[in-house]
This record gives structure tokens, sequence and C-alpha cells, in this order.
């Protein structure tokens, strides 16, 4: 019943890409060839259709949509918003359940990449189509990615590395980028930039200008309609409600085995249990670990436990007027060392969670068990009095408002009280503390999920490690110039050695300037009806929809 | 213009117009051998009610006599297990012990419930005094405001008022002290105004003696009995309330033993019943014997029903 | 003073009570300790000059309070609730939305609490001091002490968990194809599309959240009928009826119910607005997507234009059912006018 996907393929992530950036060096060699692995849903063009089923499948999925408010993919997000986006849109490029180490071609056939590892050749599949019927071309590319920098909305950050995106010719499409990047075709995977069919998008108001923010009115259409080449379209949105995708019947591959996906919104994790059981879900995903015993025990019920690139971190200021305690270097230190990690994921999670050492996930390579920092509450101490806090000191923890956050809040308020630290739990609204930490910058210390947007060291190290970005989890924190340093490595290096050894330095810093850190690592736990088939768990867009059937 | 809002009521209409959970009332309309018989039975209930309340002012007072556990003590590795004899109403998701925290819950709804009432009760009886006696332009503005706070439903403008303040029992409690003090101020208001009516007040006015005086010694005595009823039947909602805001998460912030928390807490773990059940079966019993006794004081209280 | 004169003047009351209201809201509003403009925009709209200097000219934010209060009620004259900051639409367009589930399930509590409660106060008042009359008085007792989100709660662990008889949280089943909307009332809708699956997933959704819902007009009407059938039945009128030798089963049912029930229906006005701000517990726990799980969202998220606007809207409906008893026990009982 349990199965888990291994992710040993990702250990090799930074070698494999590096040396196809070596490969390539200048000449325009496809990475890979349109006819994929067994697996990989390419779809070759003469297959004849097959005969429609009898009666049309829904399938219905559990998940709480509570944080989405737009389902234009350059104007929401979050992860539900991404999953039902992944449906509809289709990226340049692809990760599968499979290998999810490799990109492989999708709506580019090919890719070529400059000596400098400046500039990207997308060779666009020819014979895509649209759900409106319109061709797939290269303005559609431009469009879709310009319009995603410039309308600025939350994924806007995603164009960052973008300096220009030129039209070569009708299936040709030139991506300069600002800097060398050896993760930039890991970021091409993510489901916000997947490909607009630019006339329809600009039939209802869509632009892509350079004044699109306040010119762009598409974005109400967008909310309940799609214009893209997915296997699905999507038919309605109703907020906290439901999101419906209806199969395209106009797909250009592999027509979707479902002929409708719906997207439940889900609140109350036991209910959703027993609407699974009865029938009136298909798939749950995020089980609570607390009812995995429950799930299994039912013979109608499947049970995936899933290794993922997800974590849980913990973020502190280094900021004296945001906390005078936790801007000392050493308090930090000090809390690091008194959490029982351990603890926390053996009966909290019930083991369903990986401790990596600091920020980046176990199953990236040069993230190594070795490295992980036993716990020392007497070390912490030590510390605590050193930094002139032996009687302990009051801070404020914000946290989201969940159910296992008051839980892991409650367990590091217990921890910490061990070494004198009370910790006042704060929990928070999701939108609310969203807007305290990346908006105002004004929680001191927060706990939060972090879900990789594609998969490359880069979704956690710049995020980290890069104080100056107003996005990333700067926490009003001057990081040390090494942590820089070799967070420019990873994010630029294009030599694969030298950046593995930047991922481990990087880590050593982390843990040695303690501002975040990761908590745990969950499992991704998916409870499905029996007769569910076609799951494959994907990082970043969570699994293949059309492959999913009954 | 003054009175109309208040006195055009008839007691039906009042007894809907007070709050969102219906207060119990002894119908005004009751018949004499019905009323005899009912008291009977009132009274013994008053009594049930009394000898509850007094059991759980004692279990709030001698909680760590009581509690077998701290109510915060975590024994993470014991989580969510079902009632025992180690643990007689089971563990939390914290691995707390639930019956511990059933008990010192008692230590914050029922105070809260308390303070708020009494608060209440100097408060909205002496700004409801204070108008029906002085009159005029402050009469008018005290009773327009009441009005405005009144023509919102109390658990609407208490979500606002505490989801604008942020969530704290402190300001939850202060949220209802706002939105509950009109009734308190134009009870007493009603009271003082058919009281200043009588003849030993006009004839203390008549010797010369100062408003101050007259309100204080004559007035007020004649009116806070009813206030008094009023009042123990309102801390059973004031504690269904204060329960309410926790739930939601607007009032005591985690790891706070509260019976609204503690249900919320349970509210996403139906495997686990005992979360629910017991804190809820708690708020429901005090809630209960708070409605028995201020039922019975109504009828050794309420002038109306003296007078008949 | 005559009964005209006396309604016009509860009508003309409304306007400084509207005053009143919106004042309130706009200075409870105004408690927030933020930025108005922080909690009239989002972040992203923040850091847009042009947005920013959109909003302070429409809420006149450079403007003194007055001033910008008179703006507000400007706007509310126009509709314009504010925008959500969650939903990011209009909260209006919100309202809208989430209203007609709000209004099927008071509606259904008030119907179960009419069924449930006129029989049992009628029962109580003839059967006065025995068995039934105190299972109406612990059943009554029962709702004003029982925390509505705790016996719902219950309800849905007994019922929908362990005997599985009623369906769980929602307005119907997730795997039903929702009926088109044409009044947003499912049951309606439903029945106006002849869609009998979908019909009996409402009504049995329905259940539940209108049994814990309408308890509490339960306890009241049947306490209500009770007092008024024990009074109308010592009157003299029923004597009299009695004494010429009329079954007691026909004067009850001919002379002393119909006067009875007077005052029970006269409060049902009220009691429907009493229904809408119970509905934000009940709402909450059944997952049902109306005007009172809105408002709850909204005041976790502190979403201000949100909250607000629910409130305000909950409290119009209030005021204006009170004014609608208030002038309906005028034309009923004129002795009250003279007051």
């Amino acid at each position: 019943m349990k199965k888990t996907v291994h992710l040993f393929f990702v250990l090799l992530l930074a070698v494999t890409l590096s040396a196809v950036l070596a490969a390539c060096g200048g000449t325009a060699e496809p990475t890979q060839p349109p006819a994929a692995p067994a697996d990989t849903p390419v779809p070759p063009a003469d297959t004849p259709v097959p005969p429609p089923p009898a009666e049309p499948v829904t399938l219905i999925v559990g998940f709480d949509i509570q944080a989405s408010s737009s389902m234009d993919p350059h104007q929401m997000f979050e992860l539900a918003g991404a999953m039902a986006d992944y449906a509809a849109y289709e990226p340049l490029v692809k990760i599968t359940a499979q290998d999810f180490s490799t990109p492989v071609p999708w709506l580019a056939e090919s890719w070529d990449i400059s000596a400098d590892g400046l500039t990207y050749t997308f060779h666009l599949r020819p014979g895509v189509t649209f759900s409106s019927g319109n061709p797939l071309t290269a303005e559609d590319v431009r469009f879709s990615w310009m319009r995603l920098k410039n309308k600025q909305g939350p994924p806007s950050w995603f164009m960052g590395w973008v300096a220009d995106v030129q039209v070569m010719d009708d299936l040709t499409v030139n991506v300069i980028l600002h800097d060398p990047s050896p993760g930039f075709i890991m970021v091409a995977t993510a489901p916000y930039l997947g490909i607009m069919d630019s006339k329809v998008v600009q039939e209802h108001g869509g632009s892509a200008d350079e004044d699109s923010a306040t010119t762009d009115t598409a974005t109400p259409w967008l909310d309940q309609n799609s214009a893209g080449s997915g296997p699905f379209i999507l038919t309605s949105f109703t907020p906290k409600s439901e999101v419906v995708l209806e199969a395209n019947p106009t797909y250009w591959g592999e027509k979707a085995k479902a002929d409708r996906i719906i997207l439940k919104h889900v609140e109350d994790p036991t209910t959703a249990l027993q609407m699974l059981q009865r029938g009136d879900l298909d798939l749950l995903p995020r089980l609570d670990p607390d009812l995995v015993e429950e799930a299994k025990a039912d013979p109608n019920l499947q049970v995936d436990v899933l290794e993922t690139l997800d974590i849980t971190y913990m973020n502190m200021t280094c900021d004296p007027t945001l906390s005078v305690p936790l801007s000392d270097v050493r308090v930090r230190q000090a809390i690091l060392l008194a959490l029982d990690r351990d603890g926390l994921i053996q009966s909290g999670l019930r083991g369903y969670a990986l401790k990596p050492p600091s920020i980046l996930p176990l199953g990236l390579a040069g993230v190594e068990e070795s490295m992980i920092q036993p716990r020392d509450v007497e070390r912490a101490k030590a510390l605590l009095k050193e930094a002139g806090y032996e009687n302990g000191f009051t801070e404020k923890f914000y946290y989201p408002a969940r159910p296992l956050f008051d839980l892991v809040g409650a367990k590091i308020k217990n921890d910490l009280a061990e070494v004198g630290i009370n910790v006042e739990l704060q929990p928070t609204d999701y939108s609310v503390l969203v807007s305290m930490t990346w908006g105002e910058h004004t929680a001191p210390w927060v706990i939060g999920n972090w879900y990789p947007d594609y998969i490359d060291y880069t979704i956690y190290t710049d995020y980290w490690g890069y104080a100056s970005h107003d996005w990333g989890a700067n926490m009003r924190c001057e990081v040390p110039p090494e942590l820089e340093a070799a967070t420019d490595i990873i994010s630029h290096g294009l030599d694969s050695a030298e950046r593995l050894q930047a991922v481990k330095d990087w880590q050593a810093i982390m843990l040695d300037f303690a501002y975040g850190t990761t908590l745990y690592q969950a499992n991704e736990l998916i409870a499905m009806r029996k007769e569910v088939t076609g799951f494959g768990y994907i990082p970043v867009v969570y699994t293949e929809w059309g492959q999913l059937g009954r | 213009m003054s009175d109309s809002q208040a006195d055009s009521r008839t007691p039906e209409q009042t007894a809907t117009s007070s709050r969102s959970w219906p207060r119990i009332r002894s119908g005004a309309a009751d018949t004499p051998w019905r009323r005899a018989l009912g008291s009977l039975l009132r009274n013994r209930m008053a009594e049930v009610g009394g000898v509850i309340m007094l059991l759980w002012c004692v279990i709030a007072l001698g909680a760590p006599l009581i509690a077998p556990y701290d109510p915060q003590y975590q024994q993470i590795e014991s989580r969510l297990l079902p009632p025992s004899g180690e643990h007689l109403f089971g563990t939390d998701e914290l691995g707390r012990d639930v019956f511990s925290r059933v008990v010192y819950g008692a230590r914050i709804s029922i105070p809260a419930g308390l303070i708020v009432v009494m608060v209440e009760f100097v408060f909205g009886s002496l700004i409801g005094a204070l108008a029906g006696y002085l009159g005029g332009i402050f009469d008018l503005v005290v009773m327009r405001v009441a009005d405005v706070t009144m023509s919102f439903p109390p658990i609407v403008l208490a979500l606002a008022i505490a989801a604008v303040l942020g969530p704290s029992l402190q300001n939850a409690i202060i949220a209802l002290i706002l939105v509950w003090w009109p009734e308190y101020a134009r009870l007493i208001r009603g009271q003082v105004l058919s009281v200043k009516r009588r003849e030993y007040v006009m004839a203390a006015q008549c010797l010369g003696v100062d408003s101050g005086r007259i309100l204080f010694r004559h007035v007020l005595p004649n009116v806070v009995s009813a206030s008094l009823v009023k009042a123990s039947l309102d801390m059973g909602n004031i504690i269904l309330f204060i329960a309410a805001l926790s739930f939601i998460g607007l009032g005591v912030v985690p790891p706070t033993a509260e019976w609204g928390a503690m249900i919320s807490s349970g509210r996403f773990k139906f495997y686990s019943w005992w979360l629910t059940a017991f804190p809820g079966l708690a708020m429901l019993s005090a809630v209960l014997a708070l409605n028995f006794i201020g039922d019975g004081m109504r009828d050794a209280l309420d002038p109306r029903v003296l007078d008949r | 003073m005559g009964i005209a004169s006396h309604i016009v003047r509860r009508l003309l009351l409304i306007f400084p009570m509207l005053i009143g209201v919106t004042l309130a809201i706009f200075v409870v509003s105004h408690l927030v300790p933020a930025d108005p403009l922080a909690v009239i925009l989002d972040q992203k709209a923040m850091s847009n000059p042009e947005q920013r200097q959109a909003a302070i000219d429409k809420w006149g934010l450079d403007s003194s309070l007055p001033e910008q209060y008179l703006r507000y009620v400007l706007n509310l004259a126009r509709g314009d609730l504010g925008v959500s900051f969650r939903s990011k639409r209009p909260v209006a367009q919100d309202l809208r939305e989430y209203l007609p589930a709000t209004i099927e399930l008071a509606f259904s509590a008030l119907a179960f609490a009419l069924l449930a409660g006129l029989p049992l106060g009628i029962l109580a008042a003839l059967y006065s001091g025995r068995w039934v009359d105190h299972l109406a008085r612990v059943i009554s007792l029962l709702g004003a002490s029982m925390p509505p989100f705790w016996s719902g709660l219950m309800a849905l662990y007994v019922f929908y968990f362990r005997l599985q008889v009623l369906p769980g949280p929602g307005r119907i089943s997730s795997r039903m194809v929702m009926p088109e909307t044409t009044t947003g009332l499912l049951v309606v809708d439903s029945l106006l599309a002849r869609n009998g699956a979908a019909l009996s997933s409402a009504l049995s959704h329905l259940v539940l959240p209108a049994v814990i819902l309408g308890w509490f007009s339960l306890a009241l009407i049947a306490r209500i009928t009770r007092a008024s059938l024990l009074e109308v039945l010592g009157m003299d009128y029923i004597r009299t009826a009695h004494a010429k030798g009329l079954y007691a089963r026909q004067v009850i049912v001919v002379h002393a119910l119909r006067n009875a029930l007077i005052p029970t229906v006269t409060i049902l006005g009220l009691e429907v607005s009493w229904l809408l701000a119970g509905s934000i517990m009940t709402e909450t726990i059944f997952a049902w997507p109306g005007i009172g799980k809105y408002a709850v969202d909204a005041a976790r998220t502190l979403d201000i234009p949100a909250l607000m606007g629910t409130a305000l809207v909950i409290a119009v409906v209030f005021m204006l059912s009170s004014l609608l008893v208030d002038i309906l026990y005028a034309v009923i009982d004129p002795r009250i006018v003279e007051v």
C-alpha cells in the first residue's frame, strides 16, 4: 500500500543540469527528442482517438482552496490555483512523475542554450492548438511571459531572470536572461509560465504591454475561463467553493481520461475523509497524518505516502526594532538547538516527515543528513546566558491559524520553555500573515509552509540567501556576505562542482546565522478511492490531471 | 420621542429583542395556578442550579487541587488518547489532559462572565439611571447610542469589534461590554422613569433634597432588583458569547484552556469525540445552572411578578 | 394620536437610525490600528501610486473625518460597500451571492421552529403542569443554554459521523450537478429544474443546520404560544363558550387559538432577523456558504469591508423587521399608540 517515490534522481539534479549546459555549449542541440520515455504523455500525432466512455467520468478532488482569489495565472500565487491552472495551461518544458529531475520537452520541442548561459532558444512544437482552435505561436509565448512580467501580479517575480523575450519566427522564440542561471530551464516548468492564447486573452482586455498592470482587464474573464492549450478547460471558479475543469474536446494531444475534474473546497480534514469514504470525493490530497490509520483501514481507499520537497520553515528577525532578543545571533542559535524536531515529527506528524539539516530539503544533491545539528539544550542555555538572557525573555510567535500549526506552535512553546523562553503564540489568518511577512515585514518570528514553484536550489536559496529581495524571507536581516556569495554561485555558477560545494557551504552558514531553518519536510499523504487510476505525484503541480481516470 | 422606542414594546417583544440566544422568561401572562405550580418547580430548579454553580465555583477555585495534571502539560507521545482511568476525559491533540483543561476552563469562563455582567451592571445601570433621572439632552444622546447599538445583532457587533481589536480574552470582554450595556441602561432608565413619578420621590424633591442623593438613596435601590434578575440570566449568555468568540479564534489565544477554544480544537477531529464533548458538557451544565438560578431569581425579585 | 401618525413617526425614525448605524460601522472600522488606505487597498494596490491616489480620491482620505463619513454614506447610497480584500470583488456582489443560502437556511429553520414550536406550545398550555409542559420547558432551557457551535458539532458527530443517516456539512452533495441558478435557493432551483435528486440532496443537507438554528426560535415560539393560550383560555368568553356546551377541542381551535396566535405570528418578522444573526455560528459549523460564514471568515482575516458590509446589511434587515413588527402591533393593538 505504501508507495514511496524516491527522490534519488533529484540527487543528481545539479550535476545533470550543469552537464546539459556544458554539452549545449552554443551548438544547437535538442536536449531531448520529442519521442519521450514510454510513460511520458507525449501525444503521438496519428494515434486514433479512443471511443468516448459511456458515462462521463467526474473526479472530485477535496482541497482547501481558501487562499484562491483568482484563476488568472498571472494574478495568483498559491497551490490550488497552480494545480488548477496546470490542467488548463501548459508550459514549454515539463517534469514528469517518473523523473522530476529532468526537464522534458512539451510545448517546446527542443531548446538550445548559448555558451554564456544567457540565451535560451525554444523551438515550439508544431501542430499545437489552444482550446479556442488558434495555433500556438511564438507570439503567444512572448505575450504570456511579458504579461506575467508587466501585470506585476503576485507571480511576476518569475520573470526576474528574463531580460527579453524575442519572437524569431512563428515557432522559434529567444529568451534572454539577465545573468547566467542554470536553474532557469526548471523555472520554465512552473505553472505560472504556462502559455496563454494571446488572441483570446487580448479579446477579453488582456495586455502584455509595459502598462499592463493598469490597462489589463482580462483577469475577471480568466477567473472563470481559461485560454490555454491543456487537456482541461476552466469552466467555473467559485471562491471558497469549487473550481470546475472540463476536458478539452479539441486537445492537441492524448485526451484527458476524465471528463470533468472538480477541485472542491474542504476545510475540515475529518469530514473530507468521510466524504472520500462515502464516495463524495475521489481524491483527497494533504491527508491529515492523524487520519492515515483510519484511511488505511478502509478497503475502498488507497493511501500513498510520498516524499516531497515541501518544507515547513521558521524564520526569525535580525532587526532589534522588531525584537531585541532575536536580533542576537546567539539567541537564534540557541532556539535552533533547543527545538526537539524529532519529537515534533514522531508524535505530531506521526512520523510522516523528514528532518533536513537546514532550509534545503533532503532529496536535493548536497543536502545530507550528516549535517543535521542534534538537539542540545545545555548548549542552548549556555548561548542564552552568553547573550544575557539567562532568565529568558518573551517574544511573539506568528503562525497561520491551522490545526497542525497549533500543534507545531505548542510544541515549540514547550521546547523553548525548557530554556526559559516564553513564546507568545499568535495564530494569525494566512492572508494577514502573508501581508505581515511579505508586505510589511513586521513579524519578528514566523513559521510557514514553503512549496517549491520549480525544482531547483534557487527556489530556496534565493529566498533565504538574498536579503535584498523584497519578496524574500529577509526578515529585515543583513545576511553575512559569505551567504550571499554562496547564493550567487548557486544561482549563476555554471560549474557543477563549484555549485555543489556552494550548496554545502550555504547550509553551514545558514545553520550558523540561524535566521531561518526547516522544522520538518512533510510527506505528502494522499488518500484515493481504489478505482482511481493514473495518479503520479509531481512536486510543484501535484499531478498530471489528464492521466487521472477511473 | 425618546420614549417611544423603549415603551411601545410589549413584553413579548422585549423577549425577542433581548439577545440572539433567547433568554428564559416566565411568561408575563401566566395564570396564578400555573405560576404556583411553576414556582415550586422553578425553585427546585433554582436550587439545583445553585448547587451546580457552587460546584463550578469550587472547581474553579480549587482547580490546582482537583486537576490531576497541569492543563498545559503536554505528553506529545500520548496524543488523542480516548478516556481512560489515567485520563478521565482522554487527551487532546497535544497530549494534554482534557479533564484538567476542562477544570481549568472554569477559571476563564466563569470569571469572564462575572466581569462582563458586573461591569455592564454597574456601567449600564449608572448611565441608564442618569439618563432617566436627568432627562434632556443627556437622555436623548445616551438612548440614541443605545438604539444604534441595539440595532445590531450582538454577535455581529461583537464579532466586528473583537476582530478589529485583535484576538485576546481582554478584547473579547471589551467587545461584549460595548455590545451589551444598552440593555441595562434601557431597563434601568425605564424603571427610573416609573419610580420618578412616584410620590415619595416627588416628596423628596419638594423638600429640596439634591438630585444625586435622590438618585442614590431612593431611586437606585428600587430599580436594582430588576437588573439583578437580568444579570443572572445574562451571565450564561455572556459565557456562551465568549466561548463563541474563542471558537471563531477571536477570543483566548492558545494554549489557554478555555471551553470554547477547546471545542474549536476538537472541531476537525471527529474521531476523537472527547475533545469536543466534555468541554461542551461543562459549558452546558454551567449555563443551564445559571438559567435555572436566573429563572428562580426572577420569581423572587421581579417586581412585576410581585405586583400581581 | 392615530395609528397613521404613529406609523409615520416610526418610519421617520428610520433615518436617524440609519445614520447612527452607518456612523457606528464607520467608527468601528476606523478602530483598526492600521492605515485606512491599507484597509481599503490590498498589498499590491498599495504599492501602486495611481491606485493609491484613486482610492484617496474615491474615499476622500485626504479630507476630514466628517467629510470621509459623508463620502462613505454616498458610496453606500450607490450600493458600493467597498471591495473585499479576500475575494477581490465588490462586497455587494459577494453578499448577493451568499445571501440566498442564508435565506434558505433561515426560512427552513423558521419552518421547523413553527412546525415543532406551535404544537409544543399548544400541548404545554393544554396540559399545563403535566409532563408535556415539563418537556417543553426542558427543550426551551436546553435551547437557551446550548452553544450552537457545540450542538451543531455534536449533531454532526451523531447523525453524520456515527449513524450516517444525514449528510455532512455543505448545501448539496459534492457529486450532485447543481441545478441552474435562478433564485439561488437550491430547493427552489432544483424544483424549477425538476431535478429530484438535487432536491432531496438539498433538503437532507438542510435538516441538521435548520434544526440547530431553529431550536432557539422553537423555544421562544413554544413559550409565547403557551403563555398567550393560557391567558386566552382564562378569559370570560372562553368560559362562556364552555358554558354553552361547546366541546373543548372546538373551543380551542375556533376561539382560543386564533387569538393566541396573534402575538406568535407577529414576532415572526423579528424572528427572521434573529435567525439571520444566529446563522453566523450555525453556518460556520455546517460550512454553509451564506453571509454568516462570510462574516466569520472576514472577521478572521480582518477583511474589514466584507465584515462591515455584512454587519450593515444584517443591521438594516434587523431594523426594518423590528419596524415592521412595531407597525403590525400598532395595527393589531391600537392601545400601544396611546403610550
